[in-house]
């Protein structure tokens, strides 16, 4: 291990390294960037595995992906990088000097295990006699004291516990160092501290969930069936204590009323967290809709104070909740009455209208605990002279929301604030961009390239196939027979070698697939597991490892495409699973070597859109030394964000905009064109050409670049209700900011105000919430609040989503007199302008819920906060640059969890409100992500293409040009001379269009031949 | 008078004024229920073409095949080879403006195994055998031609009459070859509608009502297709087969090799790969020894495609192949049919 | 053979980029649906050879279905218009040799859209099941 962390020659100047602490997904997703971008990354976990929660989740909303199923490809690639070391099981000590140059003292806590030596095989852990709590099941599975922290676990390398060890606390067992059959076993390995010299740190520090038992009256901790949300998260997982299934913890039994209590922990000023969590919502509708996939039976109730479902897609994913049968949401506060002695039901008491009290009784209660911020994080943050907030968490600025209080230390996660996976990820991608600005000049100073060793040539050889059938842990195998699936394999044709294991993916299998090909002379490999579409790279990866070319492999889908769709009919899921096999072991026959050629790379990036994502991303690729096109189709840089007046915390917007705006035009690298249309797109990754017209007199520009990063924007919403367009006293929220801004006297000396939210937003034709209105109205009322003290100000909303920390503007507007009034969509407030003693009052009517009557407002004027919707030119963008458009006609990332800024067509990139609705501090630093992401790409001299494309046999083609005539992207061309067509190589995107059109067969596609296909048809029946 | 005259008459100008380097043409056989293709350098040898009413190859494909590229070349062509010579065109298999189409009307072909003693001519609503005038056998006509919709060839680049010294120029150089002949453009004396009339009788006839029985319909062209000899008469005849490396080589990998009755994947993979196109030439079905109604099924399969597709074969080189194209209009509409 | 002891095998061609994630979407969220397909992922619709289908009805495959993005949507820009075509082209081949062309059935399902594509197999199941086994089965 010393050598691998080789601290650097004292260099002058900037270090090319950076350090991340913390491993979760944030911390994952930094080290990935830079390390694909030119930088070495040290990549530090206390824990002994990297993963973070994200690794103990079950699934992840909004769209119920398996959390470690989309993480684990992650831990290999970090794994695999020569750029990323691993520090796993270390501590932070202390971070000395300054931007560009730190050296970084880490304490490397003791495995009792040597990690070069250990393979993770857990022949200790089954003979080891002390058996703990498992912390990765959150203590509600025992495992050994030795062992290796879970299956997909990076390194894969044991760890013993030094509580629970015999031998460390009495001196008595020494079991494990004699089976271990590689002598890796080492228990009197001490603590030792390691130097380490890096140019920026990243601190993804994450976040503990909040202790229930700091609250008793929820009975945690006294009850044995209420647990908190992560440990239900566990109950829920196949890799759970309960393999899966629904049990309770008192009595193993499948609970049929659960209840879920929001808010534990948070927005709660009396244990000190007066912030929302922001997660817990949508994180109990996943629990929800999962626990109901378990048992239909299931009743649900979830008791909460608003559901924030806020982000891209959680609107409709609440919907689905609700739409179950047998699912109560339920506003109110509860409170834990008592345990029932002989079932261990939990009795809940909970309001009904705002009056009446009820109790009723549940098999389970799971407590949705909030994110916090342990003191070791705060103790931490001390040591590194890291500012943070009353709540522990990073103190950063919302126009800067990456940057810590200290230069060359840059925050992500959840420790800036509690947030979801994917702005954690952004915010990951963003703090990677930052750092590779500081230490731009140093890029590629301290990395080096992967080496594989020589393809080896297996023309003319007799398929020789291996097949390794996953078992998924047991999501696979729960269904599928697993070891008959095996021998079945064994059985076909050109099969040399097959068998199983837990996870196919895990760091050791893929190892172990690497010396089986070696072992077995295998020339083909058959993986029968999950998506290609995830893990197919990860796979091919390996064999090119193995010194084959990558595209002799073959995946067969039976988990999502068979166990996981076929629960009910095990029979006929493992005849389908018998089934796929054999179809891709019938095509492997035939896989022939693809030949891989790289795309130089155009270093220059198109940035479309000039508001403040636009700008932020092309600042930060200028700043990273790479030319940047900005086209902005208005007049004047700034987009939406110049009728902005007033944020949460009282930033200066327009301040800083003029700031930006003015950094933007002095940077030398950024060529920013106004006025512009785009008129046409064409190329790919690494040489895109886009024309454009710009300025007044729209001259015609052709600009050829490496990489697009759509930030177009979006606008605010015209309602069409409320008076709205008739009545010129009603506003939308960025007209009222205007007339703010402009001291309107009739606005700031109003005597009463009424907001009214949700306004087009979450209805049938936008069922998504617009996400910034409540802050932006609370951000208002505050501000008219403190002009005009003794206004009325009365807020309408649906239900409040002020989450993480607009938690407390929200408290203090409620402090400061605003008066909230909550409706329901099905009976919307009234307005209308009456006339009273000759003076025309608007009024508005609402239904009071807790008073069961209806209470009429008179308001001087009516802010309605409108929906976010996405411009008409998206639609015309998504078309030239070959990228998706969600319902809601803002664009769709590649992965709504861990591809948050990319899309699927590579090269292509975007941020900001294009995205989804977002605050300015979230667009910022979605911008830095957008950049992070392009740069992985601008910073490479070429990236590999070939594989998959169409290729020509000139001796078959009759010149026919049918294929010319069809190819969507016009790669394909005639040579006069032979009579044959040619395929652009480079250019060819491999849709398979001309192979099929081909009447002789002359052309064919790459991996995906007549020959290949039609023996897939015959393996089937 | 001889039937035919405008024809050779034309093409022995050409031949002299050295318009084209050659003229293909069927010329007198063995006897007189024989015709041959033969490629005419010589302007005397004009005078051995003939206009009989038999069609026992595909001129177009001989064309493609044998036809020398890069040279002026003539041809006496029937409707179908006219059109075969567009679609060739369209699939860059020939050059249409190195090709002289000297189209000649037809009523239809007569299979030389049916035919009667002496020379046979098929007019409108008359024949011709032996020199002798008499009605119409219908019965004795090909079926492709029965059902034959294009008796004028106004795709060539003029049409000739069979009797007398009609000629309608059809295109530019179709000027240029009158005007060569000193021929005037004239109109055709006939009867479309009553071509129309035929056509529809006998597609009527010979085409199964879709939608009812495909069990009968099924099993019917299973027993055809399992008659097959896997001879490749049929691709090798038609003019729209012009692959020169065939995906249903006995090498390639859609057909098992060594299989009696070929899979039926072989008459479907030609189905597919003419259908759009099949210009009822009848060429297949001709040759087939073991009489498999090849032609009935593919122009079948072409009438229902042409109507979808909205696409006529064989008539404007411009129109690309239905299943080669689509249009804007299409691009934006949601479902899964056309329109 | 009876209807209840009718098992159809349907053969289904995903294009990479839509209706194979829509699949694995359907598997990701849990939809079951029945067992009856069988996948073949292709990179874009476009890359069916519809003798593809042929050679799979001939080979006894009682349906296929062919799944493709939405108009407008293909990863591949135009690629779905070309397919739309040609099945269209099938299936009227499929009628003029009398096999139902209902036993080919072509639909888009975008990646977002696991429900939609568990609706299609289990509709498309219906279907098949209705028109019993492929006449070619065995043949």
């Amino acid at each position: 291990m010393e050598s691998e962390i080789q601290v650097p020659a004292t260099t002058e100047g900037k270090v090319g390294a950076v350090m991340i602490v913390g491993a979760g997904v944030s911390g994952i997703q930094a080290a990935l960037d830079l390390a694909n971008s030119g930088f070495k990354v040290y990549l530090v976990d206390k824990d002994p595995a990297i993963g973070g929660r994200m690794a103990q989740l079950d699934k992840t909303f909004p769209t119920n992906d398996c959390s470690m199923c989309i993480l684990s490809p992650k831990f290999i690639e970090c794994a695999r990088n020569l750029n990323i070391s691993i520090l796993a099981y270390h501590e932070v000590r202390k971070v000395e000097g300054e931007a560009g140059n730190f050296k970084v003292t880490l304490l490397k806590k003791p495995r009792y295990v040597e990690e070069d030596l250990c393979v993770g095989c857990g022949t200790c852990a089954e003979y080891c006699p002390e058996k703990m709590l498992d912390p990765y099941n959150e203590g509600l599975s025992v495992i050994k004291c030795i062992r290796v922290p879970f299956p997909q676990a990076v390194p894969a390398v044991s760890v013993v516990d030094p509580e629970v060890c015999l031998f460390i606390r009495k001196r008595e067992c020494k079991i494990c160092v004699p089976v271990c059959p590689n002598k890796a076993i080492n228990l009197y390995q001490q603590e030792e501290e390691v130097e380490v010299e890096v140019g920026a740190v990243i601190l993804a520090l994450g976040y503990q969930p909040f202790d229930p038992r700091l609250q008793p009256e929820y009975g945690y901790g006294r009850m044995s069936n209420v647990v908190t949300g992560l440990e239900f998260e566990r109950i829920l997982s196949a890799s759970g204590p309960f393999r899966g299934e629904v049990k309770r913890p008192s009595d193993k039994k499948t609970p049929k009323r659960i209840a879920w209590i929001q808010c534990v922990g948070s927005r709660d000023t009396t244990v000190g967290n007066g912030y929302c969590s922001a997660v817990c919502c949508m994180y109990a509708m996943k629990h929800v809709i999962l626990a109901k996939e378990h048992d239909p039976e299931l009743e649900a109730t979830i008791f909460h104070n608003d559901v924030r479902a806020y982000g891209k897609g959680f609107e409709r994913y609440y919907q689905r909740a609700q739409d179950l049968p047998g699912v109560r949401f339920i506003w109110s506060k509860v409170s834990v009455v008592r345990e029932i002695p002989q079932t261990k039901n939990v009795v809940i008491r909970y309001g009904v209208n705002g009056t009446e009290t009820r109790e009723e009784e549940f098999d389970l209660v799971v407590l949705s605990v909030g994110l916090t911020s342990p003191p070791s994080t705060r103790e931490l943050a001390e040591k590194l002279s890291i500012d943070v907030n009353s709540y522990g968490f990073c103190h950063s600025d919302d126009f800067s929301p990456i940057e810590t209080s200290r230069s060359g230390v840059y925050v992500c996660g959840v420790f800036r604030a509690p947030m979801d996976i994917p702005d954690s990820v952004t915010m990951a991608s963003g703090a990677a961009s930052l750092s590779a600005q500081l230490l731009s000049e140093k890029r590629g100073t301290l990395t080096a390239e992967k080496e594989y060793p020589p393809e080896r040539d297996v023309t003319g050889e007799i398929p020789r196939i291996g097949v390794f059938v996953c078992r998924c842990g047991t999501n696979i195998a729960r269904v599928i027979d697993v070891p008959r699936l095996v021998t079945y394999a064994k059985g076909l044709d050109g099969v040399v070698h097959a068998e199983e294991n837990i996870f196919s993916c895990s760091i050791d299998s893929v190892k172990h697939i690497v010396e089986t090909i070696a072992e077995k002379g295998l020339n083909r490999v058959v993986v029968a597991a999950c998506t290609p579409r995830t893990h197919e790279p990860v796979f091919q990866e390996t064999l090119r490892e193995a010194g084959l070319n990558p595209y002799l492999f073959e995946m067969a889908n039976i988990r999502e495409q068979c166990s996981w769709v076929h629960m009910r009919d095990r029979i006929a899921a493992n005849t389908k699973a018998q089934d796929l096999v054999r179809m891709a072991v019938t095509k492997a026959k035939l896989l022939k070597p693809l030949p891989q050629l790289p795309v130089r790379i155009n270093h220059a990036a198109l940035v479309i859109g000039g508001g403040v994502a636009g700008m932020e991303s092309a600042l930060s690729l200028a700043e990273q030394g790479f030319e940047v096109h900005l086209v902005e189709k208005a007049d004047q840089l700034g987009g939406i964000a110049r009728r902005i007046h007033y944020i949460m915390n009282g930033g200066d917007v327009q301040g800083y905009l003029a700031n930006l705006v003015s950094r933007v035009h002095e940077n030398p690298l950024i060529h920013v064109y106004t006025e512009a249309d785009i008129l046409d797109a064409s190329g790919y990754v690494g040489d895109f050409l886009t024309k454009i017209a710009a300025g007044a007199d729209k001259a015609v520009t052709e600009i050829a670049h490496g990489v697009v990063i759509i930030a177009t924007g979006a606008e605010e919403f015209k309602p069409n209700e409320y008076l709205y367009g008739q009545d010129l006293r009603v506003l939308t929220l960025l007209e009222l900011e205007g007339e703010i801004a402009n001291g309107n006297a009739n606005i700031t000396s109003a005597q009463s105000a009424v907001f009214i939210h949700c306004v087009g937003s979450r209805d049938e034709e936008r069922p998504y919430c617009s996400r910034v209105c409540c802050t932006q109205s609370i951000t208002n009322a505050l501000k008219l609040k403190e002009l005009n003290p003794e206004m009325d100000i009365y807020l309408l909303y649906r239900d409040m989503r002020t989450y993480g920390f607009r938690e407390d503007y929200y408290r203090e507007a409620a402090d400061k007199g605003v008066k909230f009034v909550r409706y329901d969509v099905d009976d919307k407030p009234q307005v209308e302008a009456v006339d009273e003693g000759g003076k025309s009052i608007l009024r508005v009517s609402v239904p009071d819920p807790v008073l069961g009557q209806r209470l009429l407002l008179d308001a001087d004027f009516i802010a309605l906060a409108a929906a976010t919707v996405a411009p008409q030119g998206n639609k015309e963008l998504s078309q030239l640059y070959k990228v998706p458009l969600n319902e809601d006609g803002f664009f769709l990332e590649a992965h709504m969890k861990l591809r948050p800024v990319d899309f699927s067509t590579d090269g292509v990139f975007m941020c900001g409100l294009a995205h989804n609705p977002k605050s300015i501090d979230e667009s910022i630093a979605q911008a830095q992500a957008a950049a992070s992401r392009a740069v992985t790409i601008l910073s490479k001299e070429a990236i590999p293409a070939g594989g998959i494309i169409a290729f020509i046999n000139k001796d078959a083609c009759s010149g026919c040009k049918l294929c010319i005539q069809v190819c969507p992207y016009n790669v394909i061309s005639f040579d006069e001379q032979e009579g044959v067509a040619v395929v652009s190589e480079l250019e060819c995107k491999g849709c398979g269009n001309c192979a099929a059109i081909c009447p002789s067969g002359a052309c064919s596609m790459g991996g995906f031949e007549d020959a290949q296909i039609l023996a897939q048809i015959e393996a089937l029946v | 008078m001889r039937y035919g005259d405008t024809v050779r008459k034309t093409v022995q100008a050409m031949l002299e004024k050295g318009m084209v380097d050659e003229v293909l043409a069927f010329v007198r056989g063995v006897d007189e229920r024989d015709v041959v293709p033969a490629f005419i350098t010589d302007a005397a040898e004009a005078e051995k073409i003939t206009v009989a009413s038999y069609q026992p190859y595909s001129l177009a494909s001989i064309l493609a095949d044998y036809g020398d590229k890069g040279k002026k070349i003539g041809l006496v062509v029937r409707s179908c080879d006219a059109r075969g010579v567009i679609e060739l065109a369209k699939r860059n298999q020939v050059n249409r403006d190195d090709i002289y189409l000297i189209g000649i009307e037809c009523y239809g072909t007569v299979n030389p195994a049916n035919a009667k003693e002496g020379e046979i001519y098929i007019f409108h609503d008359a024949m011709e055998v032996g020199g002798k005038k008499e009605a119409l056998d219908e019965s004795l006509l090909s079926a492709n031609c029965r059902r034959c919709e294009y008796p004028v060839p106004g795709m060539a680049d003029i049409s000739c009459a069979i009797d007398g010294d009609g000629a309608i120029a059809n295109t530019p150089k179709g000027e240029e070859m009158l005007a060569a002949a000193n021929l005037k453009s004239q109109g055709s004396t006939v009867d479309a509608s009553a071509m129309k009339e035929r056509a529809a009788r006998w597609q009527d006839k010979d085409f199964p009502n879709l939608g009812t029985d495909r069990q009968e319909r099924l099993d019917y062209w299973l027993r055809q297709f399992d008659k097959c000899i896997k001879c490749y008469g049929c691709r090798n005849v038609c003019p729209l087969c012009y692959c020169k490396d065939c995906a249903l080589d006995a090498d390639r990998v859609w057909v098992e090799r060594g299989r009696m009755p070929p899979p039926r994947l072989f008459h479907l993979t030609r189905l597919m790969h003419i259908a759009d196109s099949c210009l009822n030439c009848g060429q297949c079905e001709a040759v087939c020894p073991m009489e498999i109604p090849l032609t009935r099924l593919y122009h079948q399969l072409h009438n229902e495609l042409r109507s979808i597709f909205d696409y006529e074969s064989g008539i404007n080189i411009d129109d690309a192949l239905p299943l080669g194209t689509f249009t804007e209009e299409e691009m934006k509409a949601g479902g899964v049919e056309l329109g | 053979m009876t209807t209840a002891a009718f098992r159809p095998k349907i053969l289904a061609f995903l294009c990479n980029w839509c209706s194979y994630a829509g699949a694995d979407l359907a598997g990701v969220s849990r939809i079951q649906y029945p067992s009856t397909i069988r996948v073949i992922r292709t990179m874009c619709s476009c890359r069916v050879n519809p003798q593809f289908v042929t050679k799979a009805l001939l080979m006894g495959v009682d349906g296929v279905l062919v799944l493709g993005c939405h108009p407008g949507e293909c990863h591949y820009i135009e690629g779905n218009m070309y397919t739309r075509r040609r099945v269209i082209a099938l299936k009227r081949m499929l009628e003029v040799l009398g096999i139902n062309p209902d036993r080919v059935r072509l639909e888009w399902v975008s990646a977002s859209e696991g429900t939609r594509f568990a609706d299609t197999v289990e509709s498309f199941t219906a279907t098949i099941r209705q028109l019993g086994p492929n006449p070619l089965r065995g043949g």
